[in-house]
């Protein structure tokens, strides 16, 4: 009936105290240090070697409360506070059920009245008043909102995924990086080297003048330094499409919930900033009056990506600003410092 | 895009902060600095009149001022005038390859608003726009990145006097001599936003939802047009500019009969678009009402504000020769105006 | 409404301090001390009559008076008053001031900001400053703050160092002198001046030549300066460009094809064959201030601009969110001055920093950062102007002038071990509390080199030791209290031995 797992399946360590005891045989731990005490629906606890003893031929009752109780309802609790640790799992039983979230609602209102009802639902269970009823209304609402249950569950899972995905990708595309930047260190030292020694080698042995085989040999390098170059453009542009292939898999064309390259931007935090962030999504190919960006993106600096960025977000600003209502523009002309 | 309390950063531009009216206390500023302009100009002509000993002409040009003194009405129907004439000289510059074409737009539209923002501080009777104007402009070239020298600047304008009148009349000292006037009543406030990059940034943004492209590229160019035409209105006191810049769109979209709304409604939530539909309507119908006044019009007004205007702040007239003159001595103060 | 030009009336206004629209009266604010003086003008520490605050006064100078107001100042106008934001250092007003001097009327303008007490350079060679990592994060995130706001407002900065960083006494840091700064509009097809930041905190695209850079480059500046903030002292001192180069690579790695993708698109790169290939050791080399500042550094010192993070991106690094946490500014203050100067001296070959005579007890903070900025990356044209000399009448500190940054003659001075103590330690606290003994010691002290501004003069009585005085006692206050500082560098010197100033500091104020 729980639908966390035991503290053993979640390999937390329960917290102990040297103080802690048994109920009915009154061993400390003190004594046993490796002492495991289990709990059972009712909340009640027992150490192991008792509920050996009391469950060694099938169902009994708990020895506190008589409620007649099967082995397997057992287990080992996360909290040693056991009010904590059934709110805790009777809280977990509601967000099962109850996991709308406020872009489900059409005004905060109505999200702040729904969570207003799973509250006194919560409540009520956990004072254990009218629970039959309230456990009527809780199986009842799960089955008319199966449909909307599974479909956020998923959502959340699906996040979840995406940012473990991206954060591997990130990590792991590092170490290639890192390790591509080794190696073309070693090779662009190994190949200065034999350049050098060509050269030398040339010098000494051919007869040709000294000018001739220079001229060769820079050519030569210059080759090779391009085709190095494009090496690594490959070795970028293939991890980048890594990347971008991570979060497209899971990008759903019917779903329209999750945008998957916002949250590659990260989801921005109001916290963090104190301005409005003005959401653009930019498109792949824009006719763009400005030649100059035409061609794509320049090196380092102005992207063509930037420019129209801020062209959008230039427009949407003060978009819904409404019209002034002062009357005298402020004489203040404080700079800006205050306080 | 939602609204939120959190900062936005076009709300810490010197646009947003001090530069923003709403039309009833444009025209209380407007109204309340010509009525004070008079007081001054008559002032200005008794002290005059007696620096003059009595030769009885300052009697009869005070009674001349005051049938000739002009509303707050005709101040702005003169300074429009000035204002289409930047549009004049911006094209004798561009032709001259005086300015660069990436920043046209921006010092016409700046030059033009500094006018209009010294005009919320000043009178015509005080610093008529002619001058201001040229002022305006040469600052604007500096504050736009397109700095014009000076005897550059001049050159086409003493060209036209040449070929009209046989002889130069600007000169740059008269330009130089403002520019401090100018700024101080701009409040060294010097960056000015217009419509034109929200406007390429809706083109941008547009060309995803709206499949005739051909037909979005002409609607472009044609919110050019209505674009310059928003300048000569009050509208960058209002509004901001990226609004403007899509009402300006709306304009020309309908020119061209084509429908944007279904880009407006596919990117805006709709209770957004309803207050935002409703300033669009007041920028379109603000952009079409506008008038130009005609060069009849304004060389009549031209001829009344030689006849009052200020002779304290008139470098030739003989008071202001006088007070300067007393003035040599002492440490000039700079004039700005108190609020 | 204009008024009229007469005026008693007016005048009584400004007495009574009552502010006009957009520009005050000169004669509202009184000037006390001279912070600094150079050929683009001075700033004076001033304060301001009717209220009492103290105010820095820049003076903009005028050469070419034949087109009016100079654009460098518009510029800078412009972007100083367009800007809001608390990390950012306000321009409070304008002075305007029209002097009649035989019949021309010479009109100055003045920029006033609010006087601060500090600058990071000076913080940073206070001997008596221990910076924590709890102060670098709280000063590092408001740093990246700022920066954010200027670039979401497409505001390039183009001279971070930590001598345009203003220190006040609550823990805020202010970034200084936009005199270089630019607004920044990718459509623009024009290329970019290279001559922009100062040589020590020069990115790698610019180094080998990229015109068409970006936000960028003001982030490999923070980089910089929060590794000075690390080790204490700047860690590429280059003397030249080239040397520049090589110092980069010595820590950053080489650029190759994996970590720069791009680099050899850029018109001198060949510059760095000539070097060994550097493998990057950023991480090592920081390790030892713990893994996440390492972590953070690492992602802000990477050669391809591209791959820096952007200023928001960096505020979320787990480096602001693990222990120690940064300082709230209301703790910053909080250096215990139990720290006894460490008495391990470390004499080391010093360029001789000219110290004023005068130097003495308790005066002055030079004014560091009152040194234009041009006298280190300007173009070749104007070159020119940098040959001046601070003549500090008050303050001790002369910044030993060499030739600054664009030709890059070499300036030993500059290499040589400049701040004292070498990097030891960690927070630079305790080397740099070896060179100091008490003494009466010319503030400057080291890093004047920083700015490569050599004292014509030759040599100057290098004094290693921070004066007596208040604030060599032990009641150790890192901000110096305004009062003392009457030299103040105008948020020049940190504390003490008035932090030399980062060489001839620009100083914030973008005095040039």
């Amino acid at each position: 009936m729980s639908i966390l797992a035991s503290a053993e399946k979640q390999n937390l360590t329960p917290y102990t105290t040297k103080e802690d005891s048994c109920p009915q045989c009154q061993r400390m731990r003190y004594f046993n240090e490796r002492m495991v005490l289990l709990v059972g629906p009712c909340y009640h606890k027992m150490c192991e070697l008792c509920f050996e003893n009391t469950f060694a031929s099938g169902p009994a009752a708990c020895p506190e409360c008589q409620r007649v109780l099967r082995r397997n309802e057992y287990y080992q609790p996360i909290f040693e506070d056991l009010t904590v640790e059934r709110e805790v799992r009777v809280r977990a039983r509601m967000a099962a059920a109850y996991n709308k979230r406020q872009e489900d609602f059409k005004s905060l209102k109505d999200y702040n009245d729904y969570l207003e009802m799973v509250e006194d639902l919560t409540m009520k269970l956990l004072y254990e008043e009218d629970t039959s009823q309230t456990d009527s209304i809780i199986e009842k609402y799960k089955r008319e909102n199966n449909a909307q249950i599974e479909r956020n569950m998923s959502k959340r899972q699906r996040e979840e995924m995406i940012q473990r995905k991206v954060l591997e990708q990130e990590k792991s595309k590092k170490l290639q990086l890192r390790d591509e930047y080794l190696r073309q260190l070693e090779d662009e030292r190994r190949e200065k080297i034999e350049a050098k020694n060509n050269i030398i080698n040339a010098l000494a042995t051919s007869d040709k003048s000294a000018k001739e085989i220079l001229k060769a040999r820079t050519v030569q390098l210059k080759k090779s330094s391009l085709s190095n170059r494009n090496a690594g453009r490959k070795v970028q542009l293939e991890l980048e499409a890594l990347l971008k292939s991570a979060a497209e898999g899971f990008y759903d064309d019917d779903d329209d919930d999750i945008d998957v390259e916002e949250i590659d931007d990260g989801p921005f935090d109001p916290a963090e900033s104190p301005y409005e962030p003005v959401i653009v999504r930019l498109r792949e190919q824009y006719d763009d009056p400005t030649p100059a960006f035409r061609q794509g993106s320049l090196a380092a600096g102005v992207t063509r990506e930037m420019h129209q960025r801020y062209l959008i977000e230039g427009a949407m600003a003060g978009l819904f600003e409404p019209p002034f209502s002062g009357s005298a523009k402020s004489s203040n002309n404080e700079g800006t410092q205050d306080s | 895009m939602a609204t939120t309390h959190k900062l936005q950063i076009y709300q810490q531009t010197s646009q947003y902060r001090d530069w923003r009216f709403t039309p009833e206390s444009l025209a209380q500023q407007r109204a309340a600095n010509n009525k004070q302009g008079i007081e001054r100009v008559l002032q200005g002509l008794r002290e005059e009149a007696q620096v003059d000993d009595g030769s009885g002409a300052t009697e009869t040009r005070i009674a001349e001022a005051t049938n000739n003194l002009l509303s707050p009405q005709e101040e702005v129907e003169l300074i429009d005038y000035y204002l289409q004439t930047i549009l004049t000289y911006t094209r004798i510059y561009q032709r001259d390859k005086l300015l660069k074409a990436e920043a046209t737009n921006n010092v016409k539209a700046t030059a033009i608003n500094f006018v209009k923002r010294f005009y919320l501080h000043n009178v015509v009777f005080d610093y008529p726009p002619k001058t201001i104007m040229l002022t305006c402009f040469y600052l604007a070239t500096k504050v736009e990145n397109s700095f014009v020298k000076i005897d550059d600047f001049i050159r086409p304008l003493t060209t036209a006097e040449i070929k009209r009148n046989g002889k130069a009349q600007t000169k740059s000292e008269d330009i130089l001599d403002l520019e401090f006037v100018v700024i101080q009543s701009l409040q060294f406030e010097l960056a000015v936003h217009h419509p034109f990059r929200p406007a390429y940034g809706f083109y941008l943004d547009m060309q995803a939802y709206i499949d005739d492209k051909p037909l979005l590229k002409e609607v472009y160019e044609r919110t050019h047009h209505y674009i310059d035409q928003s300048l000569y209105t009050d509208l960058v006191f209002l509004y901001q500019p990226s609004q403007i810049a899509l009402g300006a769109f709306k304009l020309a979209a309908k020119d061209k009969e084509l429908d944007i709304d279904p880009y407006l409604t596919e990117c805006f939530e709709a209770r957004l678009l309803e207050t935002l539909y409703t300033i669009l309507d007041d920028i379109q119908e603000i952009i079409l009402a506008h008038k130009s006044i005609t060069l009849e019009k304004a060389r009549e007004i031209d001829r009344k504000l030689i006849l009052c205007r200020n002779p304290e702040k008139n470098p030739n007239s003989k008071l202001y020769k006088k007070n300067a003159a007393d003035k040599e001595d002492a440490p000039y103060v700079s004039d700005s105006d108190p609020e | 409404m204009s008024s009229s030009s007469n005026s008693s009336p007016m005048s009584d206004l400004r007495r009574d301090g009552k502010r006009f629209v957009g520009c005050s009266a000169f004669d509202d604010y009184e000037l006390t001390t001279k912070l600094g003086q150079g050929t683009f003008g001075e700033v004076h520490k001033a304060v301001h009559k009717a209220t009492g605050s103290i105010v820095a006064l820049k003076r903009v100078l005028m050469h070419n008076e034949k087109e009016g107001l100079p654009i460098t100042a518009i510029r800078e106008i412009k972007l100083l008053k367009s800007l809001r934001h608390p990390n950012i250092v306000p321009l409070s007003d304008m002075l305007v001031r029209h002097e009649s001097q035989g019949g021309t009327v010479t009109p100055s303008v003045y920029m006033v900001f609010p006087y601060m007490d500090h600058d990071l350079t000076g913080l940073l060679e206070n001997p008596k400053i221990q910076l924590r990592l709890e102060h670098i994060k709280l000063y590092l995130r408001q740093l990246l703050e700022g920066t954010a706001y200027l670039h979401a407002s497409r505001v390039i900065h183009r001279d971070m160092k930590a001598s345009n960083l203003l220190l006040n006494n609550d823990g805020r840091l202010y970034i200084a002198d936009f005199g270089l700064a630019r607004s920044f509009n990718p459509d623009e097809r024009k290329e970019l001046t290279r001559c922009v930041v100062t040589r020590w905190y020069r990115p790698p695209e610019l180094l080998l030549g990229e015109r068409r850079y970006s936000t960028s480059i003001d982030i490999w500046g923070i980089g910089c300066i929060f590794a000075e903030m690390l080790v204490g002292k700047p860690v590429f001192q280059g003397s030249s460009d080239i040397d520049q180069i090589e110092r980069v690579m010595r820590i950053c790695g080489s650029p190759t094809s994996a970590l720069w993708p791009t680099w050899r698109d850029l018109p001198d790169c060949k510059q760095v064959e000539e070097f060994a290939s550097y493998p990057r050791r950023v991480r090592e080399e920081f390790a030892r201030f713990g893994e996440d500042a390492a972590d953070l550094l690492d992602q802000l010192l990477q050669l391809d601009p591209r791959r820096r993070p952007d200023a928001a991106t960096a505020l979320k690094h787990r480096f602001f969110f693990t222990a120690p946490f940064p300082a709230r500014p209301e703790d910053m203050p909080r250096f215990e001055h139990s720290h006894e100067l460490d008495r391990r001296l470390r004499q080391q070959p010093r360029v001789p920093q000219q110290s004023h005579p005068q130097a003495a007890a308790g005066h002055s903070a030079p004014p560091r950062q009152h040194q234009g900025n041009m006298s280190q990356h300007s173009s070749p044209g104007r070159r020119e102007s940098n040959r001046y000399s601070r003549r500090d009448d008050n303050y001790g500190y002369r910044a030993p002038r060499n030739d600054a940054g664009w030709e890059g003659q070499g300036h030993s001075a500059a290499t040589a071990g400049s701040r004292g103590g070498g990097g030891g330690g960690h927070y630079r606290g305790e080397s740099r509390r070896g060179n100091y003994n008490n003494s009466e010691a010319a503030p400057s002290r080291g890093a004047p080199s920083r700015n490569h501004n050599r004292n014509h003069n030759g040599g100057s009585s290098y004094h290693p030791y921070p004066r007596t005085g208040d604030r060599a006692n032990g009641s150790y206050h890192p901000y110096p209290r305004t009062g003392d500082r009457a030299n103040g560098s105008y948020g020049g010197g940190g504390g003490g031995g008035g932090g030399g100033g980062g060489g001839g500091g620009k100083g914030g104020y973008g005095w040039r």
